[in-house]
Order: C-alpha cells, then structure tokens, then sequence
C-alpha cells in the first residue's frame, strides 16, 4: 500500500506555511503545515483534527512490538488525521485480522470506506467471512474456556483456576472484551501463589486498564505491584513500572513526576517497557514533560548528564535538537522545532490532550529564561527570537508577571520590558506595621470575646 | 413633690459639692434618696411644684443628677412633646455626674430612651443626638472609679476632637446601653461623623457600674452598628473589623444581628481585599454555618467579584437585587460593582509601567460591542483620575502620546521621622497589650474557677490511667 501519497487531492489542507519539513525522510512526507489548523478549541479538549502531519506510518508503527498497541495507535491516527486516514486503516485492518476482534475489523473498514469515499476511490467490501467466522470462533473458544474453567473450579486446583481465568481473559481482551477481560483477570487475584503470578495478573490488569482509559484503576495495580518484594528480574520491571508510572502520571497532569519515571528507565531494558510505548516514546514523553517542568540545573543534571535517556534521545533527534537548543538558550530554533513536530505529536494516543498545555509550559520557561538576564529588554526582539508577535508576547508575559514568575513590568509605550525595582526595606516596615495591627486586633477580638465569656454574656436561645 | 424637693435642695446646702472624702457618705446618702425616689409614684415626679414651678429648673443635675434623672425620665414618658424637656435633657447631659448613678445603674438607659421618644415625639430625631453624645462621651472621659473632676460640655468637645485625631488611648472604656441608643440615633438620623467621636474609643469591658449592658444584644447591636456607621464613613478597615468583633462573640445559637452583620462583612471584605478573607478560629461553627447559608446570596456575588468579571457580578447583583434591596445592602453592593473595574486597573499597575488608556479599556473589559471606542476610554480615563485623586495608584496620564497612563512606584519610603515615631507609638501600644494579656493571664491562672478545673482535669486523668493499669 502506497503509504505517503502526497496530498494534493485531499483538498482542504490548512495552509501551506511548512517551514520545510526536516522529517525522518523529508523527501517522502507532506508539507508541514503551520500546525494546530484553526479548528482546535484548545482548552476545551475538543477533539482535534490534524490536517496535515510528517508522521511515516509504517516506521512510526513499526517501533511497536505489540499488535494491540500498534492498532490502537492506527485507529487513532484515523481518526484524527483525515490525510492518513485510509493509509491507517487500511494498515490496521491487516493487523486486527490477526486477531479475532470482529467489532474493531468493522469499526476500521467502515473508516477505511469513509477515507476512500472523501477520495473518491472504490470502496473496500467487508470481509464477511472472516467476520463470521471469527465470531463463531471466538464464541466456541469463549465456552470452551468457560468449561474448562468450571471444571477446574469444581476440582479447586488454585494453579489451574488461576490459569483457567488468565486464558479467558486472553482471549476475551483478544476479541476486543476489554471490560469482559478486566473481570477475569481481576479474579484471578485469588489464586495467585507466587509473586510472579500477582506481578502477571497486575500487569494484565494494568494493560487493560490503560486500554480502556481507566488510569486510576491501572494505578491501583501498578502500586501493588510495585511492592512486591523481590520481584524476579527487579532491574527490568522497575523500567517498566516507571514507564507505565510516566503514562499514568502524565495523564493526570503531574508532568514533573512523569518526567522523572521517563528519565529512570534504563536503556538496556527498552525493550521490556510498557506493551503500548516505543522507545522512542519514552525519547519524547521524557524530553517534553521534563522541559515543561524541570529547572534549569535540573535538566542539565537529569537529562543531559543521564547516559541511559541520551541514548533515548538518539532515536528521536529532531526532540534531541529541541532540547539542546533550548538548554543552549536558542529559543528560536527550539520553538521552530516544536511548531514542526506538534502536529505529529497530536497523533500521539497519550500525547495529544496534554500537548498543548506542555508546549505553554515549555513556552513559558522559555520566555523567563530569555528574560532572566536582562534589566531591560525590547519586545520587538524578544518577540522575533520567541517566534510569535509583539502582542502575543506582551499578553503572555503580562500573564507571568501576574503568576509572578517574572519580575518585571511592561513599557507597553515604548515595548520594552522592564526589571521590577523592589524596595525590601519599605516592604518590610509596609508588611511589618500591617502584622502588628492585626495582631492588636487578633488580641482586643480575644480578650473581649474572654470578657463576654467571664460575664457569662453568651448569645443563646432567649429565655422565657 | 414639695416634700421631695424640700429634701433634696436641703440636701445640696447639706453636703459639699465637691470634695472626695466625704465620697462614701455621699453614696449612702445617694442610695436614700434613691430609696424615696422609688417610692414616689412617676405620676408624682412628673407634676410641677405646688407654686407650678418646675423642678427641672430648680434642680442642678451635677448635683442632684439621680434626681434629675428620674424626674426627667418620668416628665418625659408623661407628655414626651412638651417642648422644654430637650432643653433640659441637654443640660443634664452636659452636666450630670455618672458617680451618683453607681446606686441606680438602671436610670441612666432609662434616661436615654426617654431621649429617644422625646425626639421622636418633637419629630426631630437629630435632637436626641448630641444629648447622647454628650452621654456617652463623658461616659467614655470618666474612668468610672477614678475620681477626676466632671469636665464641661466644652472640654468634653475637646476630648471628641482628640478622639478622632487618634490621641486618645485609653483602657477601661466600658460599653453601656447608652452607647448603642447614641449609634442608634446617629444611623437614624444619617450623622455617620458625629459617631466616630464616640465609636473611635475601643471598648474594652462591659460593666461600667454606671449602666452596665444587660444582654450580650447590646454588644452585638454596639458592634453591628457600629459597623454600619464606619461604612457611612467610607472606613471599611474599622467596620469590617467591627463585624467581625460582632461574629466573634461566644454563642450558642446564631443571632439574627451575627448574620446581619456576616452580610456585610462579605461585601466589606470584598471591597477591601478583592474576596472573602477567613474568619477567625474563634467563631461559633454554629453561626458561621448559619451564616453560610443565610448570606448565600453574598457568597455567590462574592465569587463572581472575585473573578474580577464585572459582568459575572453585575450578573449576580441583578439576580438577587430583590434580596439585596430587602437587606439594605444594594448600595454597598453597587460600591462593590464600581470597584472591580478599578481593582482591575490597580492589578495592572503591577504588570505595566506605561499602557495606553485604550488597552486599560480593552483589558479591565470596558470596550464591548455596543460602546464606541471612545467612551470607553474616557470611562477609563475617569476611573485613573478618580484613583490617582484618592490615592490607590501613582500615575500619571498623558494625552501627547494618544492618551498614555505610566505607572509610578509607590512614594512612601519609610525613611522618614515620622516613620520613626510611628513605630515607636506602634512598639509602645504593643508593649503596653502585651503587659495586659499578661496581667489577664495572671488573673486567669490564679482564678478559682481555673484552679479548680485544673485539679479535677489532674484528679481524673489520674484515675483513668489508674484504671487502665487495672485493667
């Protein structure tokens, strides 16, 4: 399947602003538009549609290793990116019929026909065959298991049980069950003997949990197994706990927990992470919550002097420009970075909600560190090298000094920005004379209250 | 009314009129005439003499105050409209001598309430104020046990122009019935200024041997009053702490006062701090959980104001004006709806060292689509001006450059001498609270009822753990 047709005939395109695409194979891949095209209510978490994107389907989904993971991220390409919605489909498709999850492989060809149909081409014929046939099959293995399940139960073998109830759930997370699959493998709980029984049910608990977008429950999970002590292979599974604790993290808005669970997993062990991440993923989760929330110091101890996240990094090195450039204080190359991969980033099945309040926050940093060692600085510049208008920047920073992570005060006249002269000394005395009255007042609402009290001057029911 | 008479002139030739060792004759002498006072009939004390004389005249309250009273208080409740007895009122205020009172604490509210009708009957209340002005000052002036010689109504006037240029401080000011007739009739009458002479004085006890307050009412009316006279003051540091002081007192049910007072508070705290700041930890959970729910409508328009949203809150204020207007709060609420315009621009001033009066239109939210450009900045202009003229902001506007507002840092240095005195009268003040939280805590570890407490706590706590090794 052609999978980088360029997108010449899918007409409503955003504008055509790219500032060159510097992709993986620049050669091959669309136009970068000038990213979050018009249509994106951004606080409101609309569902945001990407117009254009550098992504390489076939690279990009090739980095994972599970099939699950790799149609999740298809279909959610599809269904955000109406350029490469064919494209994702139809490589989703192949992989769904791999499994036997009847309802997905329609869900996908119905997008697939969709795509096509925007594109006027001949539409795919469903698969009915396989579709059935999948469906008995799943149907025939589902009570198959269930018997084998009774049969064990009423023998009371635990072993046997706690297989019993692994296999169904399986095979039911398998045929797309994921709530169906959640029930079996939170029974199994029970039944487990050995620690490597609990660490794999909470591992399969977890997975479907993340699936199904239920984080607090994976989160639940993930502590459990955590604690277990002297975990086989301790090494490995602490990269992993960190990788799925970075997700969980990061979707609850705490980026700078996040960012530290991304910058703790070994490189050695990239390939035992969470089933949904790539490595790469870790490359760029780790470097964009880690700018949005780190300090300075902070970034160059834990990101750059981190050998294990360097090689991370190595995978993704538009993201490792980014990075550089901004501990490099080039903040203009490092913005124009970020403009480029946003889009692709929106593509991202954990990223994309967050993305836009990481990129404020990295912005934000940005805008303080220029500032930071200048008395004085002109607007008009500032705004150039932080790649937006006067304006823009002026409400921005006018936003941070409020928020009071800049001291300084706006020359709106003249747009020049200015360090905020702070006078300790009448500070102190303004502040002091202020404490000392409240206390006076503290001490008189006191003594009057003890007063009242002493002559039994209480205010209660009238007495008749 | 002769025979009454007869004694008590006999009794002024009889006894010095001043002269403090015969103090304790004269106050059993005070309680004899009290006694046949008291027996006399009011119907008695309130006839003329038998040459139709009035005794009124007759008498001198300075040294027949007990009987001046009484005999005004009964003349009044008798026929309140006849026109003399203002006068006479006023000469008994500016006479009269609290110390012969100590016998009969009842008489002097007495007297202020047959004020009040006496006013209220001539259809004039203003005229119950400065008698009870004079009242409550010289209640005030004179530390009751003391022996200081009784000042005229002229020193007294004195003493209220200290009052309010802050030179007064003094301890053992003693809140009396009398003071919340006076704040009373100041609200009644709209004269918020005439009240500070009195109200600027801090309370520091309530059982003034004079006329002690009967009910813990009277401390809260005192204080809810009081709030709303510094509110007519524009003084909204003064009555917010006023309510709170109101709040703060010991209950064991809400008082509708408490949540009258709550109301206002909101909207004080609004207009001094931007939101609704903590009560302190002392409050009944009971009254603030009543109070809660009563002023809803406050909280809501507080919220709305603290977002800064003149809209939201003029919204909010719309919503409940019928609740608002029904409380008597509109007008501090449209105070409120006029200050978040000018918070806003205040904000700005720690964010912007120049901005243009267009842009301080567009960002505190004065431009929309009905009002031309314009008329907004004007608007705006006349909001720096009005806060350039009271003080809020340091600023200037210039109109060379399209009408540019730039900001200025705050003048006040403290490097001044009056800084210097300021904080010494401020560490002396400090001092001097702290010698009397100190003499209090004294009093209070020495008291029986402490002691005692304090033994039963040490007897029980040793049973229980004696118990516990039994067990």
């Amino acid at each position: 399947m052609d999978v980088n047709t360029p997108k010449s005939d899918t007409a409503p395109v955003g504008p055509l602003a790219g500032p060159g695409g510097i992709g993986g194979d620049a050669s091959t891949s669309p136009m970068a538009a000038d990213g979050h095209s018009g249509d994106s209510g951004r606080k409101k978490r609309a569902r945001v549609h990407v117009l254009s994107a550098t992504i390489d389907l076939e690279t990009h989904i090739a980095n994972y290793k599970d099939r699950g993971a790799r149609i999740d991220r298809l279909m959610f390409i599809a269904d955000r990116c109406p350029p490469l919605q064919a494209d994702a489909s139809a490589l989703a498709i192949t992989e769904i019929k791999q499994t036997s999850n009847a309802e997905k492989y329609l869900q996908a060809v119905t997008r697939l026909n969709e795509a096509l149909y925007a594109q006027r081409k001949p539409m795919q014929p469903v698969d009915e065959k396989w579709v059935e046939e999948t469906r008995q099959a799943v149907r025939a293995k589902t009570e198959r298991l269930e018997s084998e399940l009774k049969s064990y139960r009423a023998n009371s073998i635990k072993e046997s049980i706690r297989m019993g109830y692994t296999d169904l759930g399986d095979h039911l997370f398998d045929a797309g069950d994921l709530s169906g699959a959640l029930k079996h493998y939170t029974r199994t709980k029970d039944y487990c003997a050995t620690q490597k029984h609990i660490l794999d049910m909470c591992m399969r608990v977890i997975r479907t949990g993340i699936s199904i977008g239920n984080f607090a429950h994976a989160h639940t999970f993930l502590v459990k197994a955590e604690s277990i002590p002297d975990p086989p292979e301790r090494e490995k599974l602490s990269s992993k706990i960190a990788s799925i604790m970075g997700i969980i993290n990061m979707e609850s808005g705490a980026y700078r927990k996040a960012a530290k669970n991304f910058l703790s997993i070994q490189f050695a062990h990239a390939d035992v992470i969470f089933e949904t991440l790539s490595p790469n993923d870790i490359a760029v989760y780790g470097a964009i919550t880690a700018l949005a929330s780190f300090e300075r110091s902070e970034l160059k101890s834990q990101v750059f002097e981190n050998s294990d996240f360097k090689q991370f990094l190595e995978l993704e090195p538009q993201i490792r420009e980014m990075l550089y450039n901004f501990h490099a204080l080039k903040f203009q190359a490092c913005l124009e970075i970020m403009a480029r991969i946003k889009n692709d980033l929106l593509l991202d099945i954990y990223l994309h909600e967050h993305l836009d309040t990481l990129f404020q926050l990295i912005r934000k940093k940005a805008i303080v560190q220029y500032f930071y060692p200048f008395m004085s600085v002109d607007m008009n510049k500032m705004a150039e090298n932080l790649y937006c208008t006067v304006s823009e920047l002026e409400h921005e920073v006018a936003a941070l000094i409020r928020e009071g992570q800049i001291q300084a005060r706006i020359d709106s006249h003249n747009k020049i920005l200015r360090v905020k002269r702070t006078n300790q000394r009448s500070q102190l005395y303004a502040k002091s004379l202020e404490m000392a009255a409240d206390y006076a007042f503290q001490r008189r609402l006191t003594v009057l209250r003890g007063k009242l009290l002493e002559r039994e001057l209480v205010v209660s029911m009238a007495r008749r | 009314m002769d025979q009454l008479l007869s004694i008590l002139l006999q009794n002024r030739g009889g006894s010095p009129a001043e002269g403090s060792h015969l103090q304790n004759v004269s106050d059993e002498h005070q309680r004899t005439v009290y006694k046949a006072l008291a027996a006399t009939s009011t119907y008695v004390l309130a006839s003329p003499t038998s040459s139709n004389d009035d005794p009124l005249s007759l008498l001198d309250p300075r040294t027949n105050t007990l009987a001046f009273a009484m005999i005004l208080t009964a003349r009044i409740k008798h026929s309140p409209s006849s026109s003399l007895l203002l006068a006479h009122a006023l000469t008994f205020a500016q006479r009269f001598d609290p110390r012969q009172l100590v016998v009969a604490p009842q008489e002097l509210p007495a007297v202020g309430e047959a004020i009040i009708l006496c006013a209220d009957a001539a259809r004039c209340r203003r005229a119950a104020v400065r008698p009870l002005q004079l009242i409550c000052l010289r209640l005030n002036a004179t530390p009751v046990s003391g022996n200081t010689v009784g000042m005229s109504a002229v020193d007294l006037d004195e003493y209220a122009f200290n009052v309010i240029a802050g030179n007064v401080s003094q301890s053992g000011v003693h809140l009396t019935p009398l003071h919340v007739q006076f704040l009373k009739v100041c609200l009644l009458a709209k004269n918020y200024k005439i009240a500070r002479t009195v109200l600027d004085v801090p309370i520091t006890d309530f059982a003034s041997p004079v006329a002690p307050i009967a009910a813990v009412q009277d401390f809260l009316l005192y204080h809810y009053y009081g709030g709303l006279v510094h509110i007519g003051n524009k003084r909204f540091q003064a009555a917010q702490q006023f309510f709170e002081i109101c709040l703060n007192a010991p209950s064991t049910v809400p008082s509708a006062i408490q949540i009258e007072s709550y109301k206002r508070l909101v909207l004080v705290s609004l207009l001094l701090k931007g939101e609704m700041t903590a009560l302190p930890k002392s409050v009944a959970p009971i009254v603030l959980r009543s109070c809660r729910s009563q002023a809803a409508a406050y909280l809501e328009f507080a919220s709305a104001f603290a977002s800064l949203s003149h809209t939201r809150a003029a919204a909010k204020a719309q919503q409940f004006a019928e609740r608002f207007h029904a409380d008597k709060t509109l007008g501090l609420v449209q105070q409120c709806l006029a200050d978040i315009v000018r918070r806003k621009i205040q904000q700005l001033t720690s964010t912007y060292l120049t901005l243009s009066l267009g842009d301080i239109a567009r960002s505190v939210g004065l431009v929309d689509a009905s009002v031309p450009i314009e008329v907004a900045e004007a608007e705006a202009e006349a909001h720096v001006l009005q806060m350039i003229e009271s003080g809020r902001v340091l600023a200037t506007i210039s109109h060379a450059d399209g009408g540019m507002v730039s900001f200025h840092d705050v003048a006040e240095s403290f490097d001044s001498l009056a800084t210097t005195e300021k904080l010494e009268r401020e560490l002396a003040s400090a001092a001097a609270a702290d010698l009397d939280a100190r003499d209090l805590d004294r009093k209070i570890s020495l008291s029986r009822e402490y002691l005692q407490r304090i033994t039963q706590d040490k007897s029980k706590a040793a049973s229980s753990t004696l118990d516990d090794d039994q067990v």
